[in-house]
C-alpha cells in the first residue's frame, strides 16, 4: 500500500481567510444574541488606593440597571479565588486573587464593581452613580524601585513588594568567573511593556438555559477547552453541562490565554439574570485590562576568554509583574532560563528571577512569552562582548555554536534541545545580505554627513515550541448516506 | 486548519474541499488543550495525522473486504481506491464510507469510520534562525528607518510554506514594533499614558521594507511531523537583530546599548551629547 504525499510542503491558501477577508467573519461583538443585556465594570482611577467603602445604592436604582456586584457581593456568591499557574518559586508571597477588589486597588483599570444594564450606555451611568470613596496610596510603578527600602507596599501583608524568587544553576558559576583566563562583561538589558493589541478586545457572552442546567458561553479566547474547565470549576457547573465557543478572535497573541473576573461574572449573572449577558472592553479599557507583554529586566554578566568564548552567564532577572496575578503572570519569565543559553554551549549559568509586583497591569502571555526577553539578553550580550573585545561579532556567534552533532543538547538550565543545525542558517543570511559588501559600504558612507548612519545587526536565536500534554482530534467521516 | 486538511488529504487520498475542520467549540470537538507556544502544527498536526491513520487503516480494511483483495493490495491514490495491478477493481471513499455506516464491515471491525487520537509528544522542539537587519539613522532627527529585513528560520518540517511565512511576517513586524516604536509607559503616579491607539505607536506597514526570507530544515525527531513550531519565531529573533543594528550604527560614538524602543529621541540625544 503506498499513499503518494503530495500536498504536506505545499504553499496552499488558508481556506478561513475569504470569510475573513471579506468582512464576514464574526466576532465576539458580532453575535447576535436575543434579549442580551450587557456587563460593564466601574475600574479604578488610581494606581494605588485603600477602598473605604463603596455606596452603589444610587446606582441600582438607575433606569434599565438589573444587577450591581461589588467585591463583597461577588466574594459571598463565589467565594473563590480566580485560577493562576505558576512553576515552584522558592520566596512564593501569592497574592489573594479575589474575583473584584475589595479593600484595596493596585492598578488603574482593576476592576471594582460589575453593573449590568439592558442597554451599554445604561450601565456606564449607573457606574458614574457609584460613590467609591478611594484614599490614594503611593504608586509603585518602577520595579527596582518596588523592591528599594520603604517602598510603599502594595501587599502590607507579605513586608515585601516581592512577589516570588527562582533560583536555577547549572555548571560551576563561580569557579568560572574566577578562572584566570576570562574577563567580566557585563550589561543591563531591558525589555519594555508592550501591548498585545488585537483587532477585537476580549470579550465574553452567556447564556443560561435552566431547564436543562447547560451554560452556553462565547469567549474571545485561544483555549476554550481549557476555558471550559476553569468556568466550570469556578460556577460550580458539572463540566459537560458548559459549552464554551471562541468565535473569530481577531488575534490573541498569547494574552487571550487568559480566565478573568469578568468571565466569571458573566458566566455567574447569565444563569443569575435568567438573560444572555455579554460583556466586551472597549478598547481604551483593553490597554488597561488586558495583560500587558514583556516587563523584564537582565542584569547580565558574562565570563568571556579573549576569543570570544562564553564561558559562564550570571543573569539577575527583574519582572515587572504588576498589581496580581492573572492566570499567566507568574509563568512567563520562569520560561527565560528554560531557552538559555540560546544556541550557544555556554555551560556556566547562574540565573536569579525576582517577580516584583508594581501598580501597574498585570503582565502575561505575548507572542514569545519569556523567550525573547531571554534572546534578547544572550544576543545583546554577544555583541557587547564582540564589542569589548574587539571581535566581529559573527565570529563571537561562530565559536559559541553548538555542533549539530552535540544534539539531543542539555544545557545548564536542565533542557533538553532536540535538533539544531545553526552554520548553514548564518551562512544562508550572510550570503543573501552580502554582508561583507554591507560593511564595506557602512565604513565608506560614515564619514559622509549628507548620508544618514548606517547600523547591521545580527541575531540568532532559539526557541522552545510544541508544549504538551496532548491534542485529540477525531478523523470521521461525516456522510452517512448510502 | 489549512495544514490540518493537507495531512488528511494525503493519508486518504481525496480533495481538500471535501475536508471540513471542525474546531473553536467544545460541543463539537469534546476534548482537547488550546493554542499557544507555536503548538499547533506539532502537536494538533501529528494528533491529526494520528487519527487519520488510523482511519486510513479501516479504509484499507473495508477496501479489501469490498473488493475481495488482500489489505497489502490495497492502495489509495488521489480520488481513488484500487487494487494493486487490477486497474478495473476499484472503489472511492465515500463509496467505503456508506457502506461502513451501513454495517457492512469485515468480521471483527465495527461499523462507522472514525477514529480518535491523543497525541503526547515526546518533548518539546527548539525552533532556531539568524536575523540580520540594516537600519539608517537620519543624522538630524535621530529618527531610524529600517531599509533591510532578512531572515533565515528553521522551523523543522514546513506543512505548508505560504502560512509558515506569514507566520514570520507578522512575528517580525510585532519584534520590529518592540524594538522601534511600543512601549507601555506609566508616569510617577502610576497612571498610563499611553492608553489609546493615538499615544501608544504601533508600527504600520510603511514602516517596513519587503522581509527577505529563506529557510533550513532540520527536522525534530519528537513528533511523526518533524514539525518545530513558527508562530513566535519572528518575534524573537528581530527584537535584538534590530537593537544590535542601532547600536551599530552608533557604535564610533562610544555606544554599547540602547534601551527600546529605540524612538528618535534616544538616538537625538546619543547623536547630540
Amino acid at each position: 500500500m503506498v499513499v503518494t504525499p503530495n500536498m504536506l510542503g505545499l504553499p496552499i491558501k488558508r481556506g478561513e481567510d475569504p470569510r475573513l477577508v471579506s468582512g464576514s467573519g464574526a466576532y465576539l461583538e458580532d453575535l447576535a444574541l436575543a434579549g442580551v443585556v450587557h456587563l460593564v465594570f466601574a475600574r479604578s482611577p488610581h494606581a494605588h488606593a485603600r477602598v473605604n467603602s463603596i455606596d452603589a445604592s444610587a446606582a441600582r436604582e438607575m433606569p434599565g440597571v438589573l444587577a450591581v456586584l461589588t467585591g463583597a457581593d461577588s466574594d459571598a456568591l463565589l467565594p473563590v479565588d480566580l485560577p493562576s499557574e505558576w512553576p515552584p518559586f522558592e520566596v512564593d508571597n501569592r497574592p489573594p486573587n479575589k474575583i473584584l477588589a475589595r479593600d484595596k486597588v493596585r492598578f488603574v483599570g482593576e476592576p471594582i464593581v460589575a453593573v449590568v444594564a439592558t442597554s451599554r450606555a445604561e450601565a456606564w451611568d449607573a457606574i458614574d452613580a457609584l460613590e467609591i470613596d478611594y484614599e490614594a496610596l503611593p504608586a509603585v510603578p518602577d520595579p527596582e524601585a518596588a523592591l528599594g527600602p520603604g517602598a510603599p507596599l502594595l501587599y502590607e501583608e507579605f513586608g515585601t513588594n516581592l512577589a516570588h524568587r527562582l533560583v536555577k544553576s547549572g555548571g560551576n558559576v563561580e569557579e568560572a568567573f574566577n578562572r584566570s583566563d576570562v574577563q567580566v562583561v557585563k550589561g543591563r538589558f531591558e525589555n519594555p511593556r508592550v501591548l498585545p493589541v488585537p483587532m477585537e478586545t476580549r470579550g465574553a457572552a452567556a447564556t443560561f438555559d435552566h431547564g436543562t442546567g447547560e451554560l452556553t458561553f462565547w469567549a474571545s479566547t485561544q483555549f476554550p477547552h481549557s476555558f471550559r474547565t476553569m468556568l466550570a470549576g469556578i460556577l460550580g457547573l458539572p463540566e459537560p453541562n458548559v459549552r464554551v465557543i471562541a468565535p473569530d478572535v481577531g488575534g490573541g497573541f498569547g494574552a487571550k490565554i487568559d480566565f478573568t473576573a469578568e468571565d466569571v461574572l458573566t458566566g455567574l449573572l447569565a444563569m443569575r439574570l435568567r438573560r444572555p449577558v455579554r460583556w466586551v472592553e472597549e478598547r481604551r479599557e483593553n490597554f488597561l485590562n488586558m495583560v500587558h507583554g514583556r516587563g523584564q529586566i537582565d542584569y547580565v554578566e558574562a565570563a568571556v576568554k579573549s576569543d570570544g568564548e562564553i564561558v559562564a552567564l550570571r543573569i539577575r532577572a527583574i519582572a515587572d509583574l504588576g498589581g496580581r496575578y492573572n492566570l499567566n503572570t507568574p509563568g512567563i519569565a520562569p520560561l527565560t532560563p528554560v531557552v538559555l543559553p540560546g544556541p550557544y554551549r555556554t555551560a556556566n549559568i547562574e540565573f536569579t528571577l525576582e517577580g516584583v509586583y508594581t501598580s501597574k497591569t498585570p503582565v502575561g502571555a505575548y507572542r514569545g512569552a519569556g523567550r525573547p526577553e531571554a534572546t534578547y539578553l544572550v544576543e545583546r550580550i554577544v555583541d557587547v562582548v564582540a564589542d569589548e573585545l574587539k571581535l566581529d561579532p559573527i565570529e563571537v556567534r561562530r565559536k559559541n555554536f553548538i555542533r549539530p552533532e552535540e544534539f539531543p543538547y542539555k544545557t545548564p538550565m536542565g533542557t533538553s534541545y532536540d535538533t539544531g543545525d545553526y552554520v548553514p542558517a548564518l551562512d544562508r543570511l550572510l550570503a543573501m545580505a552580502g554582508y561583507d559588501e554591507l560593511r564595506r559600504k557602512q565604513v565608506a558612507s560614515r564619514g559622509d554627513p549628507g548620508k544618514p548612519l548606517t547600523g547591521i545587526g545580527i541575531s540568532g536565536y532559539l526557541e522552545i515550541c510544541a508544549f504538551g500534554p496532548w491534542e485529540s482530534p477525531r478523523c470521521a467521516s461525516r456522510n452517512q448516506a448510502k | 486548519m489549512t495544514p490540518f486538511r493537507q495531512i488528511v488529504a494525503d493519508q486518504l487520498g481525496i480533495p481538500l474541499d471535501d475536508i471540513r475542520v471542525l474546531f473553536n467549540d467544545t460541543a463539537r470537538v469534546p476534548t482537547g488543550i488550546g493554542t499557544f507556544g507555536s503548538r499547533s502544527a506539532a502537536i494538533g498536526g501529528s494528533a491529526v495525522l494520528g487519527a487519520s491513520e488510523r482511519v486510513r487503516d479501516k479504509v484499507i480494511r473495508l477496501a479489501a473486504d469490498a473488493l475481495e483483495a488482500s489489505p497489502e493490495d490495497v492502495e489509495i491514490e488521489p480520488g481513488r481506491i484500487s487494487v494493486r495491478g487490477v486497474p478495473d477493481r476499484s472503489t472511492t471513499l465515500s463509496a467505503l464510507a456508506a457502506r461502513a455506516y451501513n454495517g457492512q464491515v469485515p468480521h471483527g471491525d465495527e461499523p462507522g469510520l472514525e477514529a480518535n487520537r491523543f497525541f503526547k509528544p515526546e518533548g518539546e522542539t527548539f525552533p532556531f534562525g539568524m536575523h540580520l537587519a540594516v537600519v539608517e539613522i537620519d543624522r538630524e532627527t535621530g529618527k531610524v528607518r529600517l531599509v533591510r529585513y532578512l531572515a533565515v528560520d528553521d522551523c523543522g518540517r514546513v506543512l505548508n510554506p505560504m502560512m509558515v511565512d506569514g507566520q514570520r511576517h507578522g512575528g517580525i513586524a510585532q519584534g520590529v514594533g518592540q524594538a522601534l516604536f511600543e512601549e507601555v509607559h506609566y508616569d510617577e503616579t502610576g497612571q498610563p499614558t499611553t492608553s489609546t491607539l493615538g499615544d501608544y505607536a504601533l508600527p504600520r506597514a510603511a514602516d517596513f521594507p519587503e522581509f527577505e526570507l529563506d529557510r533550513t530544515v532540520t527536522p525534530t525527531p519528537r513528533n511523526p511531523l518533524g514539525a518545530k513550531g513558527i508562530g513566535e519565531a519572528g518575534t524573537i529573533g528581530s527584537t535584538p537583530a534590530i537593537v544590535n543594528a542601532v547600536v551599530d550604527a552608533l557604535s564610533h560614538l562610544g555606544i554599547s546599548h540602547l534601551d527600546m524602543p529605540t524612538t528618535p529621541e534616544k538616538v537625538w540625544r546619543v547623536l547630540n551629547r
